[in-house]
Formats: C-alpha cells, sequence, structure tokens
C-alpha cells in the first residue's frame, strides 16, 4: 500500500489524469492547490492566507499547481499509474516546470470500507 | 530516497527557507497552503462563513502557515537540511507555533528537478569511465 502524491504544473490535465486513476482502481484521490518554488518567487507571498490566493487566481501572475494525493495498492499499479499519467501529460516529466510523482509507503490504513465508500459512491444514508 | 516535509507557521522565513534548501542541494520543492490545529480551534474557523474568514484575514486574526515538501536523495543530506533549517528559524523547534518538520521513506519517484540532476550526474560519471578506459 503506498500513498502517491503527483505534483503537476499542467493543471489542464487534471481531470483526465483523474479519470484514468480511477478506471485503474485508484479511487478517491485529494487535490490540493500547490506552488512551486519557482513561481513562489515572484508571489505575493505574503501572510494573508485567503487573500493572497484570491489575488494570485485573478492576476494569473503566478500560476498554482495541482498536487493530487491518492493511495495505491501494490507496486505494479504504482509503475501502471505513473506511467499513464506521464502518457496523458504528453511530455518529459524531467523537464523543468512539468511536475514530480513520488510514493511514500504506507504502514496501516482504514481497511475496506473507506476504499469502498470511494469506489461505489453511494449515499444510502 | 526521503521526502522532507517542513510545516511552518512563521511564513516570515518561507523565502529564506527556500534559499537555504537550495544551498544546501535541495533540487527543487513544492509549497502548499495550511493552517495548524490550534489555529482553527481558537478562531473558530470550521463555523466561519466567506465572508468572515475574508475579515479574519484582513484583520490578521488567523495566521495561515505553510508546508514545504522537497525529496531528497540521501541520509547525509536530510540531516544536514534539517539541521541548518532549524538553525535558521533560531535553533529551536521546540517552542510552540513555530513549525515542525519530519522525513518519509520514498519508494517511487519521477520527473521533477531531482531526476534531471541524478540522470546528468550518472552520464558524466559514465563519460569519466569511459574517458578513464580510454
Amino acid at each position: 500500500m503506498y500513498v502517491m502524491v503527483t505534483v503537476l504544473s499542467e493543471t489542464r490535465r487534471l481531470k483526465a489524469i483523474l479519470k484514468a486513476l480511477s478506471n485503474m482502481g485508484i479511487k478517491g484521490s485529494v487535490v490540493i492547490d500547490s506552488m512551486g518554488t519557482n513561481s513562489l518567487q515572484n508571489s505575493y507571498s505574503d501572510y494573508k492566507p485567503f487573500l493572497e490566493s484570491s489575488l494570485i487566481a485573478i492576476s494569473e501572475k503566478t500560476r498554482y499547481k495541482k498536487t493530487i494525493i491518492s493511495t495505491v495498492t501494490d507496486d505494479v499499479l504504482v509503475e501502471k499509474a505513473m506511467d499513464k499519467i506521464q502518457e496523458i501529460l504528453g511530455q518529459d516529466l524531467k523537464k523543468p516546470n512539468v511536475g514530480i510523482m513520488f510514493t511514500i509507503p504506507m504502514l496501516t490504513f482504514v481497511e475496506g470500507s473507506a476504499l469502498n465508500e470511494y469506489t461505489s459512491f453511494t449515499w444510502d444514508e | 530516497m526521503y521526502v522532507l516535509f517542513i510545516v511552518l507557521n512563521e511564513i516570515e522565513y518561507l523565502s529564506d527557507i527556500i534559499t537555504k534548501m537550495r544551498e544546501v542541494g535541495l533540487r527543487g520543492a513544492t509549497v502548499l497552503e495550511s493552517m495548524g490545529s490550534r489555529n482553527v480551534v481558537e478562531n473558530e474557523l470550521q463555523t466561519d462563513s466567506f465572508l468572515a474568514s475574508i475579515v479574519n484575514t484582513v484583520e490578521r486574526q488567523s495566521k495561515a502557515s505553510r508546508v514545504i515538501f522537497s525529496l531528497i536523495e540521501r541520509e547525509e543530506q536530510v540531516q544536514n537540511a534539517m539541521k541548518e533549517i532549524q538553525t535558521l528559524l533560531g535553533g529551536d523547534l521546540k517552542k510552540p507555533r513555530l513549525g515542525m518538520m519530519f522525513v518519509l521513506p520514498v519508494t517511487h519517484m519521477r520527473g521533477g528537478e531531482l531526476e534531471r540532476h541524478i540522470e546528468s550526474r550518472d552520464r558524466k560519471r559514465r563519460e569519466q569511465q569511459l574517458h578513464e578506459e580510454e
């Protein structure tokens, strides 16, 4: 079981990537706004949590990236998912400002229920 | 391969830390906006409306923090980076509200500045070997 973290500059591809991941059985990913250190240099990096991000979003002076956090069950799937993401991005991840992916081993996780909940998407309460 | 997470409550230090990370040889980092749990409880942010959060922000009531993560290749680099960052933050991270750091092992990695760095280093090494053999 792994946690896969993908930092993505090409945010237009986000939907396609999430769709591909979910087709592969990696469901219920979490997406966060993030920022690379390059774009940080020319940002309003003041201390204002909400306003700052709105300003950035409006002005598009700095480009926000997306960080996707997902849980992946095994090695093979990790490689498959990474290949797929690379394919969707259509460019070499080694180029600057494209993105980065890595996995962290997970010792324990909420077995079954949480994953199933994401997989089936039923809201029967 | 490791990934170093730094939770930083004093955002003033952000650019200093990133500069320092470059100095000690870390390749690239990603920054997330975050918020400490104490901050959430004290400001009752879970009940805040959209407008209230703007007011809070303007009045500097709530304080943002940042999470920085960066991939590191070797353990001694991890130790070195942690030591340098701690010194930069005043030497004692145990004080409340300053921040924290932790390191996790990484099993797979692709892309980013680090992979470029590793690849170009390997290439140089191979060329050197060929050169020596000649």
